[in-house]
């Protein structure tokens, strides 16, 4: 886990609260969950790797 | 390196595009405006001294309308210049389409009219009819503008940091 | 008999004319005539005409011209309006004034204006829809009036006075008084010896003045107000010498030209009849000619092409006999 994906992760997050608050106070609230969601989706994304290699190990510690 | 400068690169172009779009719809609100002055110093030229219409035109000036080519274009017309360029041209200079066909009636009637009073009466009738329609999508026009720009700026971030 | 010169504003005329009807008049240019067209003449699902010398030529759909035509071109209404908004330069509105009395005025050249009137609070203002045009061509003919310059310069122009242009209707007293009063303010000979006076022409239906005749002058124009009120301000303010105004006859206009005539000015004015004593059956001219306003009458009269003036004049042959 390195400093660089935390950082993608924490700008991501950043990014997305200030586009949420942006479009909710431009009154398009349905945009603005979109683009949650979308953040969301991008971080998974970024992680996906991750937690792939996460529940091998699980897999391999148990015995699974 | 090359993947530092291409993410630059690449925020870069997304923040400028926002910027872009955000410019366009200001010029759109200020051509609006620049049209319903147009047709406000027409009907007061008309009711102060008759004038005739190639007079009004050029000495009328719209800082939006002078950029854009507008006036450019009606001061070198012809007799039915307005008319013309508004049928030929009309979607370069206005892009909503309720106040574009606004304006064609006006400029296809203004010349017509055969004595001072119906002219400003045209006018007037006109003026109302687009200052409505300018009421009813100013306030979207003017928050599209807003966003764009700082929509704009976050996806210009969200390319760096994903990038780098 | 008469040089002609051209007003320089038919050719605007002319562009803003079907091109059909530019080739028609292209035709009578080559075929010689040109010098004796005076009107052309539109009219809604009707002939399209010139007048040459008197005669109407009818243009046909392919510009050419005759007396009998084959397919004679025919304009419909609209497009009689799409000229009328032409002559306008695309503001109909700023003529208003011009259309309540019947023409439009451009470039020196009267249109007459006929066609479904508009009448709003019992006052004819305008039209609504146009049927007829007829754009009249002004001659500047530079020797209309030698005969009476002969006469002034042989017998000087103390003695000729105030001078009347007597005529019916068509048989050029405009366009003599336009050569005397170019050469009155151009400058002209009285008992051998050359001088020039300050004119003032009132126009009030943009007939007379020219540029290509008053080139070189001392002369004032005022155009398009009311008569007797023009006069009145040209004496008031412009000091000339000489008036000179078209068609005279009501009682307004005599009174002021009585006023500005004990002020020491001169006239030179026409009138519509067939001679002195019809004129002066008119209460004004009657009372225009007691107070001795005008010493010298030009009747002018036309035998086929031919014009003559005959000129009477007070003081030679005793007072004018009014009857």
């Amino acid at each position: 886990m390195d400093v660089n994906t935390v950082i993608k992760i924490a700008g991501v997050g950043i990014l997305v609260a200030v586009a949420c608050q942006v479009l909710s106070r431009a009154g398009r609230d349905e945009q603005s969950s979109l683009v949650s969601l979308a953040g969301v989706v991008v971080v998974l994304l970024i992680l996906v790797e991750k937690i792939g290699s996460l529940f091998s190990a699980v897999r391999s510690i148990f015995g699974l | 390196m090359l993947r530092i400068i291409g993410a630059l690169v690449l925020s870069a172009a997304a923040c400028l595009y926002g910027f872009f779009i955000s410019t366009g719809i200001k010029r759109k609100i200020a051509a609006e405006d620049g049209f319903l002055m147009l047709i406000t110093y027409i009907k007061i030229m008309i009711s102060a001294g008759n004038m005739p219409l190639n007079k009004i035109y050029s000495s009328f000036s719209d800082g939006e309308l002078e950029r854009n080519g507008f006036l450019n274009d009606l001061r070198n017309g012809g007799c039915n210049a307005f008319y013309e360029i508004m049928t030929k041209k009309g979607t370069e200079y206005i892009a909503d389409r309720e106040i574009r066909e606004l304006i064609v009636s006006f400029s296809g009637q203004i010349g017509a009219c055969p004595l001072a009073s119906d002219g400003v009466r045209l006018c007037e009738k006109y003026i109302s009819l687009v200052e409505n329609r300018i009421s009813g999508i100013r306030e979207n026009d003017k928050t599209r503008a807003l966003l764009s720009k700082k929509l704009g700026i976050i996806a210009g971030a969200f390319i760096l940091v994903m990038f780098i | 008999m008469f040089k002609t010169a051209y007003a320089s504003g038919f050719d605007n005329i002319l562009k803003q004319l079907p091109t059909v009807i530019c080739s028609a008049v292209g035709e009578l240019k080559k075929s010689g005539k040109f010098s004796g067209l005076s009107e052309i003449r539109l009219r809604a699902g009707m002939y399209q005409s010139l007048t040459v010398n008197g005669e109407n030529l009818i243009i046909s759909d392919d510009g050419k011209l005759g007396k009998n035509v084959l397919s004679p071109l025919i304009l419909d209404e609209k497009a009689i309006g799409d000229i009328v908004f032409k002559m306008c330069s695309g503001s109909v509105y700023s003529h208003a004034e011009e259309l309540k009395k019947g023409y439009i005025s451009q470039s020196g050249i009267r249109i007459g204006v006929c066609g479904k009137g508009l009448v709003k609070d019992g006052d004819p203002s305008g039209f609504l829809k146009y049927n007829s045009l007829n754009i009249r061509l002004p001659h500047h003919v530079a020797s209309a009036a030698d005969e009476l310059l002969r006469y002034i310069d042989k017998n000087g122009i103390e003695k000729v006075g105030g001078i009347l242009v007597v005529s019916p209707p068509g048989y050029g007293k405009t366009t003599f008084l336009r050569a005397l009063a170019s050469r009155l303010s151009g400058g002209f000979y009285s008992l051998g010896k050359f001088m020039a006076s300050r004119v003032c022409i009132v126009d009030e239906r943009e007939e007379i003045y020219l540029p290509e005749a008053f080139e070189k002058g001392f002369c004032d124009v005022i155009s398009a107000l009311p008569k007797a009120y023009s006069i009145e301000i040209c004496t008031r303010v412009m000091a000339p010498d000489y008036i000179v105004c078209d068609e005279i006859g009501s009682d307004e206009e005599a009174e002021a030209i009585c006023a500005s005539a004990t002020r020491g000015i001169t006239f030179a004015a026409t009138c519509h009849g067939n001679g002195i004593e019809d004129v002066s059956l008119k209460k004004g001219i009657r009372s225009l000619f007691e107070r001795k306003i005008f010493n010298t009458v030009c009747e002018l009269s036309l035998n086929g092409r031919e014009h003559t003036c005959i000129i009477k004049n007070a003081e030679r042959e005793g007072s004018i006999r009014i009857c």
